[in-house]
């Protein structure tokens, strides 16, 4: 799956007049995934790019992100794919796919499709994995982020996701219901990027979504982060 | 004090002048912006918010500069259009018009355009409502399908000050056919120039019929008296002046005067009949002929709209309280059928414009173009400016929009 999308991807970029690519790097004090941490509550380092093809539509990328897993170090690999529509000046309908995996002798690999509308700054998603990270049910997430624009370079921003998993969760004990929060303030410039936030989750722990975290990380944390572009 | 505001008038005229006339030095280049989207980090990393796919645009901007000799000077997003538009500055002696028609091939590009001057639409010559061309003749809309370019028009009279704001820079040429001393400016032929050319939108005083015309002033006649337009004129200056026109290869003679029939006169006039200028001349309400030259054969005799002689095709236009220039910055009313010729030889610029090929019968044919019912020998042939320029140029030109609502075709 990982190199067929990789294979499409090349294939889009061999038109690379009408395509805009981008890339950036990103370092994080704490790689936070859905209200869980990926990087067992500490830094992590994230490449990632971005192919447009405006005229068409038609969108692509990808990231690497060191991990820190119930397994240990490890990397993470994601692309995806989608296509987004303008309707008219403040709203736009998107829709994809993505994929990811990881790297040791799990991989947790997934593939994820979603469905989204975007009006101004304010963006709902709904994604639904039917094998979220391997763990063999499928898990439905909706999301909500918003952003306003304060004075200057300055501005803030806030997250809402609620997750569900299907299948039996009696061995769990636990709810088969997620949330995760994420609110901030940030600073950009660019082609600069820099996140002060705070992140909480409620809900079922993260080994009865299939999460591959360390054991014990923290369900509340201040994350700091630092994107360049280019 | 008085100098300090000529001057800045001067100033804001010169500068305006020059800033329409300039050739577009940048253009403008849009490039297609992605609607909003997932991005790679989203859900993953922090970046609800990141948008840095307007560093891909940036990037191919320069590289576009690049290619095609250019200086990326500033952008800005547009995504009511989904665009970003980036102002790309031409290198000098580049055509914005060239650029921009390469520039539109190129597939990152989704559209490019020179950076055009604009102005307002509000009225810019404070006497322009005063003057009778701009509601009887629909000035504004005639000024739409035609100014007058690349129109050479001899006015043949005494001398055109120059320097009025609204003649600045639409004089191409002074010469003095009177006598030997310096070219000098007086009132009646400043007044007829004014009519014929004067700077429109320019913010002072009236806008000229043809405003784009380029004007010869042949000065073949002198001010009597100071303050007084009354000026005189022999047939041997008119006829170095008309000697002169022809040389240049004018496309209209305005002859506002009047005297006896002269033979000298009269030949120049046909060679400038064969060369098809159009000549025209200023009835003479005291002559029962009209006078010589607008009773000659193939000169478009003009008179007033009141009056009252009778000559064969005289055409007639408003002669009364007709706002124009004077020498300095002065701008005052005047009468007489010699404004209502320069009123015409205005039109027949536009004429020109329009059809530079225009034969002499057809101008003579546009100019008595009728929209009215009725027999022509019952009517006075008072000029109809939109149903002449609309014959010519084949389109609708004045109240468009409500004659093809009432009627279903254009005006003629």
């Amino acid at each position: 799956m990982f190199r067929i999308v990789v294979a499409v991807l090349l294939t889009l970029l061999a038109v690379p007049a009408r395509a805009q690519v981008t890339g950036s790097a990103t370092f994080v004090s704490d790689y936070r995934f859905r209200g869980a941490s990926l990087s067992d509550d500490r830094p992590a380092a994230q490449v990632a790019f971005d192919v447009d093809w405006p005229s068409t539509g038609w969108y692509a990328g990808g990231m690497m992100s060191n991990v820190r897993t119930d397994a240990g170090h490890a990397v993470q690999g994601l692309v995806y794919g989608g296509y987004v529509q303008r309707l008219d000046a403040d709203l736009s309908w998107e829709g994809g796919v993505r994929y990811t995996r990881f790297s040791g002798g799990e991989s947790y690999a997934y593939a994820e499709a979603y469905a989204g509308v975007t009006f101004r700054q304010l963006v709902g998603r709904l994604y639904y994995a039917p094998n979220y990270f391997n763990a063999g049910y499928g898990t439905w997430y909706a999301e909500l982020n918003d952003s306003h624009a304060l004075t200057g370079h300055w501005y803030v921003f806030a997250h809402a996701g609620y997750l569900r998993r299907n299948g039996n969760v009696a061995d769990y004990h636990a709810s088969r219901f997620h949330s995760d929060l994420r609110a901030g303030l940030g600073f950009a410039v660019q082609p600069w990027n820099i996140q002060l936030s705070w992140s909480t989750a409620h809900g079922a722990p993260d080994v009865a979504l299939g999460y591959p975290s360390a054991a014990d990380t923290h369900r509340n944390a201040w994350v700091f982060s630092v994107a360049y572009a280019w | 004090m008085k100098h300090v505001w000529l001057f800045a008038i001067w100033l804001s005229v010169g500068m305006a002048a020059h800033a329409q006339t300039q050739p577009p030095t940048q253009v403008l280049v849009m490039l297609r912006a992605a609607a909003p989207h997932l991005r790679a980090g989203d859900g993953y990393a922090v970046s609800y918010t990141a948008s840095p796919d307007e560093n891909a645009r940036l990037r191919i901007a320069h590289a576009l500069a690049q290619q095609y000799g250019l200086q990326v000077v500033d952008s800005w997003p547009m995504p009511a259009l989904g665009l970003d538009c980036f102002v790309m500055r031409l290198a000098p002696g580049t055509s914005a018009s060239d650029v921009t028609q390469l520039l539109s091939h190129d597939a990152r590009v989704e559209s490019a355009e020179p950076r055009q001057a604009f102005h307002t639409l509000a009225g810019d010559d404070p006497l322009y409502s005063l003057q009778p061309t701009a509601n009887n003749w629909h000035l504004a809309e005639l000024h739409a399908a035609a100014t007058g370019h690349g129109v050479a028009i001899a006015e043949v009279d005494s001398g055109v000050d120059s320097g009025n704001p609204d003649l600045a820079g639409q004089v191409v040429e002074q010469r003095n056919f009177v006598d030997d001393s310096a070219y000098r400016a007086e009132l009646h032929g400043t007044e007829v120039a004014g009519i014929i050319v004067a700077r429109e939108g320019n913010g002072v005083g009236i806008a000229g019929v043809a405003p784009h015309a380029q004007l010869l002033a042949l000065r073949a006649c002198w001010q009597l008296a100071d303050g007084s337009a009354a000026s005189a004129c022999d047939s041997f200056t008119l006829a170095k002046a008309l000697q002169y026109a022809l040389q240049k290869h004018v496309h209209i003679i305005n002859l506002s005067l009047s005297g006896p029939d002269d033979r000298l006169l009269e030949r120049l006039l046909d060679a400038a009949t064969a060369q098809r200028i159009a000549v025209v001349g200023a009835v003479d309400d005291s002559a029962a002929d009209g006078g010589f030259p607008a009773s000659y054969k193939g000169v478009l005799a003009v008179a007033g709209e009141r009056s009252t002689v009778q000559v064969h095709d005289v055409l007639h236009a408003p002669a009364e309280d007709i706002p124009t220039t004077q020498p300095g910055a002065r701008w005052n009313l005047v009468n007489g059928s010699s404004f209502a010729a320069a009123e015409v030889s205005g039109l027949v610029a536009l004429l020109r414009d329009l059809s530079p090929d225009i034969t002499l019968t057809q101008l003579h044919d546009a100019l008595h173009a009728r929209t009215a019912l009725g027999l022509v020998s019952m009517r006075p042939m008072t000029i109809d400016a939109c149903a002449a320029v609309a014959q010519v140029s084949h389109r609708c030109i004045c109240h468009c929009a409500a004659t093809h609502a009432s009627l279903g075709e254009p005006r003629r």
